[in-house]
């Protein structure tokens, strides 16, 4: 009985580890199957500066409609300006011998579409010439960086009071860490 | 402190140092979360609560009953539908209350951190009041949390103090409508990661913030609920929009035990409406 038991034992520990060992071959082969670039740039990504919305048609509207361009961006273009020149330092890239970077003025406008329409990224990567990979990492931090810099300004409870309040550090601590709820 | 003499001035409530409430952020399923950010809207809290263990299991299922997944987004506003404080990020299983008593604001109010003003009495009156929070039924009544009445049978003198209460707490609750009606990412499941939609919550609080500070059409005052000169409410623009509420949900009410802390000062409150600040069409309304 004892002997037997012992014997199923072994058997599950050998059967786990052979298991364990298929599972690390996949991932390895999945690894080695992502594909190699292509191409650096694709071509209609290339047209951006010339065919892009930013580039293009959001001139057009700041010149011929300014309440459209309005709509679109949510906020008037003295606003947008004033907002781009607080995030910039936050968000452009550097332009490199190979390619132009994304112009700061553009990630915020691309971003604030976003918040402005609900377009999932997809649908936004035609509209901009942006591909929709670069979109899911842009938002994210163009985000992240309006949030840094209106906090101090637009999110307070009073001016006056700023210096009494000591805590008001504290309490723009957003992220406060939310423990998981273990037993659910 | 300025925000309660906004109160008092525009909604006549004293001492009153924002609105709070909480809503769901609708959101895909993220995945390997199991059922952690998920609310179960469609089920009856005390049911939830017998069966939590075993339906947790079979989450899948209760997608028929119209649950979602969703991360919550706290807010207080102050007099102006402007945000004072926020926190986003509990996930959607926990409660209203649950999620407040978590925060860094309320840890900072229980221990007297907020450096509000001193507790005083009311104008003509004797009893000191605490500077306070008004909320809805999801939260725990405390010395700085007032919420209206929640049972059905009530006295003439408590329908005032449930108007009173309920007009100020009217606020939180446009100014989340206001945000979603400006921000259209609200309006459905927003298909990212928890954190990536923490960040996109808290960037559009912000913005909502500038705009509103900044533009002066980013809200109208059509747009927002508003009173007639008898104290009759007309609804706001923005709950006419379909799908208005379809992805800013309110947290469901949560089973608390009846203390009497602050009853007190509810008490006080009441008297407060009925005598010295008594406003005219409150009778009307109720």
């Amino acid at each position: 009985m004892d002997s037997s038991d012992e014997e199923d034992a072994l058997l599950l520990c050998i059967f786990g580890a052979a298991q364990f060992v298929v599972l690390e071959e996949e991932a390895e082969n999945r690894k080695r199957l992502r594909r190699n670039r292509s191409v650096w740039v694709r071509n209609w990504v290339t047209r951006r500066s010339e065919f892009g919305f930013y580039h293009q048609l959001l001139v057009e509207l700041e010149m011929e409609e300014p309440h459209l361009c309005k709509k679109f961006l949510r906020m008037n273009i003295n606003d947008f300006n004033h907002l781009l020149e607080l995030v910039t330092p936050l968000i452009s890239k550097e332009d490199t011998t190979m390619r132009k970077s994304i112009s700061a003025g553009e990630r915020l406008a691309l971003t604030l579409r976003f918040l402005a329409s609900g377009d999932s990224f997809t649908s936004l990567q035609y509209l901009f010439r942006i591909p929709q990979p670069t979109i899911s990492s842009i938002i994210p931090e163009v985000c992240g960086a309006l949030f840094e810099v209106l906090k101090n300004n637009y999110l307070k409870v009073n001016e006056k009071h700023r210096k009494q309040i000591s805590l008001i550090n504290l309490k723009f601590s957003l992220f406060s860490v939310h423990r998981q709820r273990t037993s659910g | 402190m300025k925000i309660a003499e906004d109160f008092d001035k525009k909604w006549n409530i004293p001492h009153c140092i924002g609105a709070i409430d909480g809503k769901h952020v609708v959101m895909d399923a993220p995945p390997h979360s199991g059922s952690l950010y998920y609310n179960y809207k469609g089920l009856k809290y005390s049911l939830c609560h017998e069966f939590k263990y075993i339906i947790s299991y079979f989450h899948v299922f209760l997608n028929l009953l119209q649950g979602t997944h969703s991360v919550v987004l706290m807010g207080i506003a102050d007099a102006q539908y402007k945000f004072i404080y926020i926190d986003v990020g509990a996930n959607g299983r926990s409660s209203d209350g649950g999620v407040f008593k978590r925060t860094s604001f309320f840890k900072a109010m229980e221990n007297n951190e907020l450096s509000l003003p001193q507790a005083e009495p009311l104008q003509a009156r004797d009893k000191p009041i605490p500077y306070f929070l008004v909320a809805d039924d999801a939260f725990a009544l405390s010395n700085n949390v007032q919420k209206p009445f929640a049972q059905t049978n009530l006295t003439g003198l408590q329908r005032v103090f449930n108007y009173r209460i309920s007009r100020a707490r009217r606020i939180i609750e446009n100014a989340f409508g206001i945000l979603s009606c400006r921000f259209r990412v609200f309006r459905k499941a927003i298909h990212l990661i928890p954190s990536k939609v923490k960040s996109i919550v808290l960037a559009s609080c912000a913005l909502h913030n500038y705009l509103m500070t900044r533009s002066n059409t980013y809200n109208y005052p059509a747009l927002v609920d508003r009173y007639d000169n008898d104290g009759k409410l007309i609804s706001g623009d923005w709950r006419r929009e379909e799908g208005s509420e379809s992805s800013l949900f309110s947290l469901e009410v949560n089973r608390q035990f009846k203390t009497n802390k602050g009853k007190e000062i509810q008490e006080e409150l009441m008297q407060y409406f009925v005598h010295e600040g008594e406003i005219p069409f409150q009778y009307a309304s109720i």
